[in-house]
């Protein structure tokens, strides 16, 4: 069902965070070899979703546009999915980066679609964006060592 | 989406909160029930004249001592209770969704805005200071001394449980005075919860009381001798007519903030998208039960424009989600009873007699979930609304649109400022200039530009013009800091 409300949004934002950061948590109980590299993801899906239940409870006001300010549908955003580990450890690692690319769009068409309507919660998504992608980019390179 | 856990599984049985002790009511109790499911939440009490009686004496009783607190250990006092809000602030918002009905995010919209009413009197020591003049006549100093005067009551209506009350509250025991907060019967949850609260943050026993009731309760407050000031916020029958006549007879100073009917403005160079989703907020937000909710709509432009963007308002409102507003997929709940109910469909009829089109019914709703209608009305917009007519003209307090059109802004402008309330009307457009006439000229205590519900932040007063407001100084802010205070003048010579 398309997510409309700021809530809906805020609460399939903690699911997906809480998704991935499971899944990073269950590659590092499986690969322990990986465990130390994979640690700072998970805190960052943790951050994340601090982040921005901090700026929601921070600006929601009922003046502003909590109930209109999202067109999403969920299923443009696959999660992770941290009971589907696959058999080796670079597939999982790949399989996490796929899911932080559909965090970070996620987050892109959140900002989007409700700039100038969520106060603050835009900004808010726009630098989670910034920090995802930088985190992305480690991960890949992550990746592409281990492939090698 | 699943539905969120209510905080309140079984009927609380409320009582009184007065002299920091809670008290049974030997009133009436009655039974409040949540509007969306039907269940029942809470029996109330119709507190008696001598409860009220007995919290205006345990308030008279404590002021001499809390007057005497320094404004700094006051503030510390709301600092705990602020922060005992935030910890709150879940909990509260979903009971006000129980009692209520409004969607989660209103609520905690509401919530947000009443913490922030207490974060703005944590100010108190800078906010209260005074003023002073050295030789005003050679070797005379004069001063002013805000000096708070005793006793204040809070009357309280059912749309913001939450909030409203603390549009003054917070303000009131900050300057040093204490109050008696009288919290609508339909809606008791909120406040009994805000005065445990209290309790929790360690405020003097007397300081700040709340006593549950309906009109007797609140002429008690209105009739005691020894309140020396009342904050309303209801309907402008009561507002103008009850309330500022009865403190003007006896002696006390008010704030009623009464009824609306708001104007929004829409520019043919307006952002569509976003005054659209603004314009949902605004009609349709809290059911439109709320003082700064749109209720016509006045549409400048060509036919083209005119037909392009009434369109695409109904579209997006007939898909409005309608239900309980813990399923957080829903984006409008239900009336908050069925009297209210059916007193926005006889406007909905008036309209239809009175010739308005209908372009959009929403005394059938299909609801999210399966539930009781019995509050339950879906978005209504009319169009070619006359602004004279019942429904052009009165406030309806419920989610129905009145679309009429203008020529250009001076028409809009004509139109808004000919009806007789002045609350909150805005403007949609990009062109500065006609955003600057537009604010300068309309009659109208809070103004939007490109904003749909015009409501303040606490730091800022709540305003109000004409048939929408009785007082002179207004809640929240530097006003509601002035109108808790009395401006005493010292002028001294030492021989």
């Amino acid at each position: 069902m398309t997510l409309r409300t700021a809530s809906e949004g805020i609460s399939f934002a903690r699911e997906l965070e809480t998704r991935l950061g499971a899944f990073y948590g269950a590659i590092g109980e499986r690969w322990p070899e990986v465990r130390d590299v994979l640690a700072p993801f998970a805190a960052g899906s943790a951050k994340c979703i601090a982040d921005v239940q901090r700026a929601y409870y921070g600006v929601i006001t009922d003046a502003i546009e909590g109930g209109f300010c999202f067109e999403l549908e969920p299923t443009d955003y696959p999660a992770a999915d941290p009971s589907a580990l696959p058999e080796d450890v670079e597939e999982a690692v790949a399989q996490a980066a796929v899911a932080e690319e559909s965090i970070c769009r996620f987050y892109e068409d959140a900002a989007e679609q409700s700039r100038g309507l969520l106060a603050d919660m835009p900004r808010i998504f726009d630098r989670i964006v910034l920090r995802r992608r930088a985190a992305l980019a480690e991960l890949k390179a992550f990746a592409a060592k281990k492939e090698a | 989406m699943a539905i969120l856990e209510a905080p309140i599984q079984e009927p609380k049985h409320i009582r009184n909160y007065i002299g920091g002790e809670w008290v049974e009511s030997s009133g009436e109790h009655r039974e409040v029930v949540n509007p969306a499911t039907g269940g029942t939440i809470a029996h109330a009490p119709q507190s008696t004249d001598e409860e009220v009686g007995r919290a205006v004496q345990a308030a008279t009783e404590a002021f001499p001592a809390w007057r005497q607190t320094p404004p700094v250990a006051r503030a510390r006092l709301l600092f705990r209770l602020k922060e005992l809000m935030e910890e709150a602030f879940e909990r509260a918002s979903r009971i006000q969704t129980q009692e209520h009905g409004k969607t989660i995010d209103e609520s905690r919209g509401e919530s947000r805005r009443g913490i922030e009413n207490v974060e703005v009197s944590c100010g108190v020591p800078s906010l209260m200071q005074g003023a002073y003049a050295q030789d005003v006549a050679s070797g005379i100093d004069e001063w002013l001394a805000p000096t708070p005067l005793g006793v204040y009551g809070v009357i309280a209506p059912f749309n913001f449980p939450w909030m409203i009350p603390l549009w003054s509250a917070p303000y009131a025991v900050a300057t040093g005075n204490c109050v008696v907060v009288k919290p609508s019967d339909e809606v008791p949850l909120s406040q009994d919860l805000v005065a445990e609260l209290v309790e929790e943050a360690g405020f003097p026993p007397g300081v700040w009381n709340v006593v549950h009731g309906g009109a007797s309760s609140a002429s008690a407050l209105l009739d005691h001798p020894d309140v020396v000031g009342i904050t309303f916020v209801g309907s402008t029958p009561i507002g103008r007519d009850v309330i500022y006549k009865r403190c003007g007879e006896t002696g006390k100073r008010v704030i009623a903030q009464c009824g609306a009917k708001n104007f929004l403005t829409v520019m043919p160079d307006c952002d569509i998208d976003r005054t659209i989703a603004a314009m949902m907020t605004s009609f349709f937000g809290n059911a439109g039960q709320r003082c700064l909710a749109a209720a016509n709509c006045v549409v400048v432009g060509d036919d083209r424009f005119y037909k392009d963007f009434v369109g695409r308002v109904v579209d997006r409102t007939s898909r409005i989600r309608l239900g309980y507003g813990l399923d957080e997929s829903v984006q409008m709940g239900p009336l908050r009873d069925a009297g209210k109910k059916a007193n926005v469909v006889r406007y909905i009829d008036a309209g239809i007699r009175e010739g308005a089109k209908l372009l959009l019914d929403g005394r059938e709703p299909a609801l999210v979930g399966d539930y009781p209608d019995t509050c339950f009305l879906g978005p209504t917009i009319f169009e070619g609304v006359d602004p004279g007519s019942t429904i052009g003209a009165e406030e309806i307090f419920g989610p129905v649109m009145s679309v009429m059109r203008a020529a250009d802004l001076d028409e809009a402008l004509r139109i808004t400022n000919r009806n007789p309330y002045g609350n909150g009307h805005s403007i949609f457009t990009q062109d500065g200039r006609a955003a600057r006439e537009f604010a300068y000229n309309v009659e109208s205590g809070n103004v939007g530009i490109n904003i749909g519900i015009t409501a303040p932040m606490a730091f800022f007063p709540f305003g109000g013009m004409k048939d929408s407001f009785f007082g002179v100084l207004h809640t929240q802010g530097a006003d509601a800091i002035r109108f808790f205070t009395e401006s005493k003048v010292v002028i001294q010579r030492w021989f």
